[in-house]
């Protein structure tokens, strides 16, 4: 074998060996890596839809024809256009999503599909309303994104504020449940949720549960098919009898509640001592996909998952409907009354004669 | 790449006359330590649809214990940034872990000055890049036997070349699934190697590497030597969605005999 090496080798001249470790040195990565994408309007149109096509989770879930969406919006892209038109474009398509886990940023603007009434109850929610005239004796827990906790002026009523599903350490929850074990009732104030973790809201969840409940199954998309998802994986709520408040509990939402702000309340729902009062939520609950990538630089991301309650329906798009609706505007706000607060606090004492 | 153009460059590095012979080496135990700079090359369909390229720095530790075979162990890390001509301004960041354990026999040898080993090595490798603090994310993870042949030539007592070609054959590769994310990455976000160690057998067509590496070695005396290197490591699988990655790393290092 040597012998035939050495035959081989021997007619090879040495030139032809430096200009091949030279190829392997200089400029060969473009000929592995091949052509980059082009970055023209028609091409980001393209790539963009197509990622969409094969990745995006919700089109049945949101009865979307992704295709008649493409004859309708494809036509109005050419080669010619600025920027500023393809964005009008491509955010005008994605609107028919109504689904605000769908972003596109163009490096200094951001647009979220189906967002105007999420963004519009910002205006009718105020912090500094509600701590000021309706909560007492405050805690903020420095270890989570935004828990604070206090009591309802004047009430034996708990009062706990969550406004994201993030933290290094959610069991200090069971802290706060036993602050308030003598407290007749607790207001859990999820208004503004931005989400999170959904691992973060079983866990908070577990500390208001009655029981073990299925009650949802996730499924993520893993075909070129609008209906290719992966195994169902089937999610029940936590228990923990000895660190559980089944007082009644009024949870607070608002349109700005989503994703695991809503995860939590697929588990807050098993709960019979619980209700939901204030506006129905965002309806956005799948994880969010990575950040993707157009040529032209620009990112965005979608929903890649769906998300299914035992009976097979979804609230994609729909939202959890509260027990009891009622909502603040911006007016409500200016003149000073959280009404939803106040609806929360006379439930309680109608209902359950807590005062 | 040519494939044919990368197995034909293996052969022609096996420079010189070889002829098999039936003395024995002397038995040489080293220990090394090597640093150096890795200049990558990378399309990642789940990361970007944009060619990525960047550098970092390379440290590697190595043990090998050399008589008439080889044994060898070895571990290489490295860490820097990518990035795409278009998000120039928001670079990834890359963490690339090798792990490697070979064992290599002699099948040739001439004059003592030619030393060419044929064997196998059994190879853990993980890059992860992220993009903005896990907003996007990808890897690619291999293990499994690697075919790998070492080919040495000692000029004059401290002065020595070698080059060694490796092509993986038997893997388990992990990539990210279909969708970049699922609940198995969702449950197991904080244990990334669980993750990354998942992986399933890959066959010819869909994973291809080769890793080729040129090293000159001058000892400086009988315990210390003085090493560069330059490597070269191709991966490629094929697939929905598609992954190549170059990467070129000169290093130096210095060798401690045992």
């Amino acid at each position: 074998m040597t012998k035939f090496f050495h035959v081989i080798i021997s007619k090879m001249n040495k030139n032809i060996c430096l200009i091949i470790v030279s190829l392997l040195w200089f400029g060969c990565e473009e000929v592995f890596l091949g052509e980059e994408a082009p970055n023209s309007p028609t091409n980001n149109f393209e790539v963009f839809w197509n990622d969409f096509d094969q990745h995006y989770s919700l089109f049945k879930v949101r009865a979307i024809d992704w295709n008649q969406l493409y004859q309708t919006y494809r036509p109005l892209v050419n080669d010619d256009m600025i920027e500023e038109e393809l964005w009008e474009v491509m955010t005008a398509m994605v609107e028919h999503l109504d689904d605000s886990h769908t972003t596109i940023y163009d490096g200094s603007n951001q647009y979220k599909s189906g967002y105007t009434l999420n963004e519009k109850s910002i205006a009718e929610f105020s912090a500094d309303l509600l701590l000021s005239k309706y909560v007492e004796n405050v805690i903020e827990v420095n270890s989570e994104d935004e828990l604070l906790y206090g009591k309802v002026k004047n009430k034996n009523i708990g009062y706990i504020y969550l406004g994201s599903m993030n933290g290094n350490n959610p069991s200090v929850i069971d802290e706060v449940i036993r602050a308030y074990e003598n407290t007749d009732a607790i207001i859990l104030d999820i208004r503004q949720n931005s989400g999170g973790d959904d691992r973060y809201s079983a866990r908070i969840a577990r500390a208001f549960s009655d029981g073990k409940h299925e009650i949802y199954s996730v499924q993520t998309r893993n075909g070129s098919h609008h209906d290719d998802f992966d195994e169902k994986k089937i999610y029940h709520t936590q228990f923990d009898s000895n660190n559980a408040y089944t007082k009644p509990v009024i949870v607070l939402t608002d349109r700005r509640t989503i994703s695991a702000g809503e995860i939590f309340l697929l588990h807050l729902k098993a709960f019979d001592h619980v209700t939901q009062i204030g506006d129905t939520t965002a309806g956005d609950f799948s994880t969010v996909s990575n950040m993707r990538f157009l040529p032209n630089g620009w990112r965005y991301v979608y929903s890649i998952q769906k998300f299914l309650l035992p009976n097979g329906e979804s609230l994609d798009g729909i939202g959890h409907v509260p027990d009891i609706y009622v909502k603040n505007t911006g007016t409500t706000i200016e003149n000073g009354k959280d009404i939803v607060m106040e609806r929360a606090i006379d439930y309680l004492f109608n209902e359950f004669e807590v005062e | 790449m040519n494939r044919a153009l990368l197995y034909t460059l293996f052969f022609i590095l096996l420079a010189g006359s070889i002829k098999a012979q039936n003395r024995t080496n002397p038995k040489v135990n080293y220990f090394k330590i090597s640093a150096g700079y890795q200049n990558n090359y990378l399309k990642d369909a789940i990361l970007s649809p944009l060619n990525q390229q960047g550098n970092g720095m390379q440290f590697g530790i190595a043990y090998r214990r050399t008589a008439r075979n080889i044994l060898g162990v070895s571990v290489a890390y490295a860490a820097g940034e990518v990035n795409a001509n278009e998000t120039y301004g928001l670079p990834n960041t890359y963490m690339d872990m090798n792990i490697g354990l070979e064992y290599l026999v002699r099948i040739a040898n001439q004059n003592e000055t030619i030393d060419l080993h044929i064997g196998g090595a059994y190879e853990t490798k993980a890059f992860f890049v992220e993009w903005n603090d896990l907003d996007a994310f990808s890897y690619t993870s291999t293990q499994g036997l690697t075919i790998k042949g070492i080919l040495t030539k000692r000029f004059r007592p401290k002065h020595s070349i070698q080059t060694s070609l490796g092509i993986p054959v038997v893997q388990f590769l992990g990539r990210p699934p279909y969708n970049g994310i699922d609940e198995f990455i969702i449950e197991n976000q904080d244990s990334p190697v669980i993750i990354m160690l998942q992986g399933e057998p890959a066959s010819f067509g869909q994973y291809l590497g080769l890793d080729w590496d040129f090293g000159y070695t001058f000892q400086m005396s009988p315990r210390l030597a003085w090493n560069i290197d330059y490597s070269l490591s191709l991966q490629k699988v094929n697939g929905r969605h598609p992954y190549k990655r170059m990467s070129m790393t000169p290093s130096t290092g210095i060798s401690f005999n045992l």
